[in-house]
C-alpha cells in the first residue's frame, strides 16, 4: 500500500495538524498518535514539545483549504492551555527538564528542525531560492546560535549543555530521519510527475496533430478511386508532415520565398497531379520584389503543369546577396516560343512582363518535343539591413 | 550493351521500403543481403562485399556514417549510396564525408536509382538535386570568408563544377548536361567526383555549419 505523503492536515486538524499528519502518513489511528504525543509532553516535559514544534515547522502544510479555526477553537485552546500548563508547571517545578534547559533545547532543535529542513527540501537546479526560504534558514541558524548563548549565559556550565546539546541533537535527527527520507521521495515523486505530464502532453500534441492530417488524408485516399487524386493527396499530406517535422513551419513565422514557392508548388501538384520536385538551398524573406518573383515562377509552374503533359517538374530557387533566381523545368511537350499567339497572357504578361517591371528577366527556353526552362533572374538591389 | 551485374546490400530499417526498392531494381542488380540496423549492416557487408550498399542516412543505431567507416578497413572496393526520405542536411553532409559516393532521395524513380548505383559501381559520383542546390551555395555563400581558406584548391570550385552543380540541381541528367554543354558525359562525371572530393576532404568548419542552419524540405 502507498502511504500519502507526510504533511501537516490541513482537514481534521486541531493545532497544527501535526498528529492528523502523522497518523495518516503511517496510517495509523489520529488518537493513538495523540495519546503518544500527550505522553511525550507530559512525561517527557519539554521534549515532547520540541518535538510536536519540530514537527510544525519540519513538515510541508497539505495543500488545500485549513479547517477554520472557529470550528476548533475551543477544542484547540485547552489543548494548548492544557499543554503549556502541564508543561510551565512540571519545568518550574524541575521535575523533569528544568527551565534553564528547556528554553535554550527549544530554541536549539527549532533552529537545527528548520536548517534540516532547508537542506533536504533541495531545489531543482538553477531555481533562485524564494525569500521564503532564505529567511527559514536565517531564522534556523539565528535560533541555534541563540540556544548556544542562552546556554553559556546561563551557566557557563558544560555538563548541562552538553546535555541540552545531546537532547536537541536527539530529537532533530529522530526527526530528521523520520522525516527526511519521505520527503527527499516526495521530491524525486513530484519530479517524476512533472516530466510525465509533459510527455503526456508533447504526445498529446503530436496525436492531435497526425489526427488533423495524416490520419484524414489518409481516411480520404480510402475512398478515392483516382489514382491521380489519391497521389496527389498522399503527396500534399506527404509535404505538409514533412513541412512540420523538419521545417518548424509554425503559423506566424515570417513568409520567405521557399514558403511562396513551396504554396505555389502544392497548388500545382493538386491541380494538375503532376509532382513538383523543388530544390531551395536558400531563401530570403519575401519582400515585394521576391513576391513578384513567386508570382512569375508559379505562372511558370502552372504553365509546366497544364501544358507539358509529365508527371514531374523540376524547379530550383537560389537566393544570394546578389540575385535571385528560379529555374522551373520539365522534360515535357515543349513549344515554340516565338509561335506562341499574342493573346496567350500566360508567358508574355505573367512571366516575362512581371519580371522586367521589376527589373529583371525572364529566359524561356523552349522546342516542341524537347521540354521547356524557364529562367527567372532578378537582380537584388543594394540596400541597408531594415 | 554489355551491363554487368551487380551486386548491391540494401541498409534500411523499413522493411516496406526494401521491399519496394527490391522490387524495382530489374535484372542488372541483385540484391544479396538486406539489414536494418548498423549492427547487422557491417557484418553482412563484410561477408557480401557487394559492389554498391544503398544506405539510409538514418538507421535505428546511428547514422549511416557509422556503418562507412566500420567497413571500409576491410572492404575497401565497396561503395556507399546514401539513400533517405528527407534529413536534416548536416547529416546528409555527414554521410557524404564520411565516405559515401552520392545521394538520392527515396522518391527516385526506380530506372535513376538503377543508373545511380551503375555510376557509384563506375567509381563515380551521384548527386541528387538538391545535394547539388546545395553544395553550390555551401560553397558559394561561404566564399566571402577567405581567412578561414586552408586549401583554396579544395575549398572553392571551378567555374566549370559550379554550372554543371548548377545543372543538376536545376533537375538535368548527366546526358543533358552533356548534350547542353557540348561535353562528354565521362567528362561530366569527372567534374562532379571532383566536387564529392572536395565536399569529403575540405577542412572548412563553415561546410557542416552552414548545413545545420538549413533544413531539407
Amino acid at each position: 500500500m502507498k502511504l500519502p505523503p507526510l504533511q501537516r492536515a490541513a482537514q481534521g486538524r486541531i493545532l497544527f495538524g501535526v498528529c492528523a499528519g502523522v497518523a495518516r502518513g503511517f496510517g495509523v489511528d489520529v488518537v493513538l498518535v495523540r495519546l503518544v504525543f500527550a505522553g511525550l509532553v507530559v512525561l517527557g516535559g519539554g521534549l515532547g514539545l520540541i518535538a510536536y514544534g519540530a514537527l510544525i515547522l519540519l513538515l510541508p502544510r497539505e495543500p488545500g483549504p485549513v479547517t477554520p479555526w472557529p470550528e476548533r477553537s475551543r477544542t484547540a485552546l485547552g489543548l494548548l492551555i492544557l499543554l503549556v500548563c502541564a508543561l510551565v508547571g512540571l519545568a518550574v517545578n524541575s521535575l523533569f527538564v528544568p527551565v534553564r534547559i528547556l528554553v535554550p533545547a527549544a530554541l536549539l532543535a527549532g533552529g537545527v528542525a528548520l536548517v534540516w529542513r532547508q537542506v533536504v527540501a533541495g531545489r531543482a537546479e538553477g531555481e533562485r531560492p524564494a525569500l521564503g526560504e532564505l529567511a527559514r534558514v536565517v531564522v534556523g541558524v539565528a535560533l541555534l546560535a541563540g540556544g548556544a548563548v542562552v546556554f553559556l549565559l546561563d551557566s557557563g556550565n558544560l555538563a548541562e549543555l552538553s546535555s541540552a546539546l545531546v537532547a536537541a541533537a536527539v530529537v532533530a535527527t529522530g526527526l530528521g530521519l523520520l522525516v527526511g527520507p519521505r520527503l527527499v521521495r516526495a521530491r524525486a515523486e513530484a519530479e517524476a510527475e512533472r516530466r510525465e505530464r509533459i510527455r503526456t502532453e508533447e504526445r498529446a500534441h503530436v496525436a492531435a496533430r497526425l489526427h488533423d492530417s495524416v490520419l484524414q488524408t489518409l481516411a480520404l485516399i480510402q475512398r478515392v478511386d483516382d489514382p491521380r487524386q489519391a497521389q496527389s493527396l498522399a503527396r500534399r499530406q506527404e509535404r505538409e508532415l514533412r513541412g512540420w517535422l523538419y521545417g518548424g513551419e509554425e503559423p506566424g513565422q515570417a513568409e520567405t520565398l521557399a514558403h511562396a514557392l513551396r504554396a505555389a508548388a502544392d497548388e500545382v501538384e493538386e491541380h494538375y497531379g503532376v509532382a513538383v520536385d523543388l530544390v531551395q538551398p536558400s531563401d530570403g524573406p519575401l519582400d515585394e520584389d521576391l513576391a513578384a518573383l513567386a508570382a512569375a515562377a508559379r505562372e511558370a509552374m502552372t504553365n509546366a503543369g497544364r501544358h507539358a503533359g509529365v508527371g514531374e517538374i523540376s524547379v530550383l530557387a537560389r537566393v544570394s546577396d546578389d540575385e535571385a533566381s528560379v529555374f522551373v523545368r520539365d522534360r515535357g511537350a515543349g513549344f515554340d516560343p516565338d509561335a506562341v499567339a499574342e493573346d496567350r497572357r500566360g508567358v508574355r504578361e505573367s512571366i516575362v512582363g512581371r519580371m522586367a517591371r521589376i527589373g529583371g528577366r525572364a529566359t524561356v527556353v523552349s522546342a516542341p518535343g524537347e521540354g521547356t526552362e524557364v529562367e527567372l533572374v532578378l537582380p537584388r538591389r543594394v540596400r541597408t539591413e531594415r | 550493351m554489355n551491363v554487368p551485374l551487380r551486386k548491391v546490400v540494401i541498409v534500411d530499417d523499413h522493411e516496406i521500403f526494401r521491399a519496394g526498392l527490391r522490387a524495382g531494381l530489374g535484372p542488372t542488380v541483385q540484391v544479396v543481403g538486406e539489414a536494418g540496423t548498423v549492427e547487422e549492416a557491417v557484418p553482412l557487408i563484410r561477408a557480401q562485399d557487394p559492389d554498391v550498399v544503398l544506405l539510409d542516412v538514418h538507421l535505428p543505431d546511428g547514422g549511416g556514417h557509422a556503418v562507412i567507416p566500420a567497413v571500409h578497413a576491410e572492404r575497401p572496393g565497396v561503395r556507399f549510396l546514401a539513400l533517405s526520405v528527407s534529413d536534416a542536411p548536416e547529416d546528409v553532409l555527414a554521410t557524404i564525408r564520411a565516405g559515401a559516393r552520392g545521394y538520392v532521395t527515396k522518391s527516385i524513380s526506380p530506372e535513376e536509382l538503377v543508373a545511380a548505383i551503375h555510376r557509384v559501381a563506375d567509381g563515380d559520383a551521384v548527386f541528387s538535386p538538391w545535394l547539388a542546390g546545395f553544395v553550390l551555395d555551401a560553397f558559394a555563400g561561404t566564399a566571402a570568408a577567405p581567412a578561414a581558406r586552408i586549401d583554396p584548391e579544395l575549398d572553392s570550385l571551378t567555374a566549370r563544377e559550379q554550372e554543371v552543380l548548377l545543372l543538376i540541381a536545376r533537375g538535368y541528367t548527366y546526358k543533358e548536361i552533356a548534350s547542353r554543354l557540348h561535353l562528354s558525359v565521362k567528362t561530366i562525371e569527372t567534374h562532379v567526383s571532383s566536387v564529392l572530393r572536395k565536399l569529403q576532404l575540405s577542412n572548412r568548419n563553415e561546410l557542416t555549419r552552414w548545413a545545420a542552419q538549413r533544413r531539407m524540405i
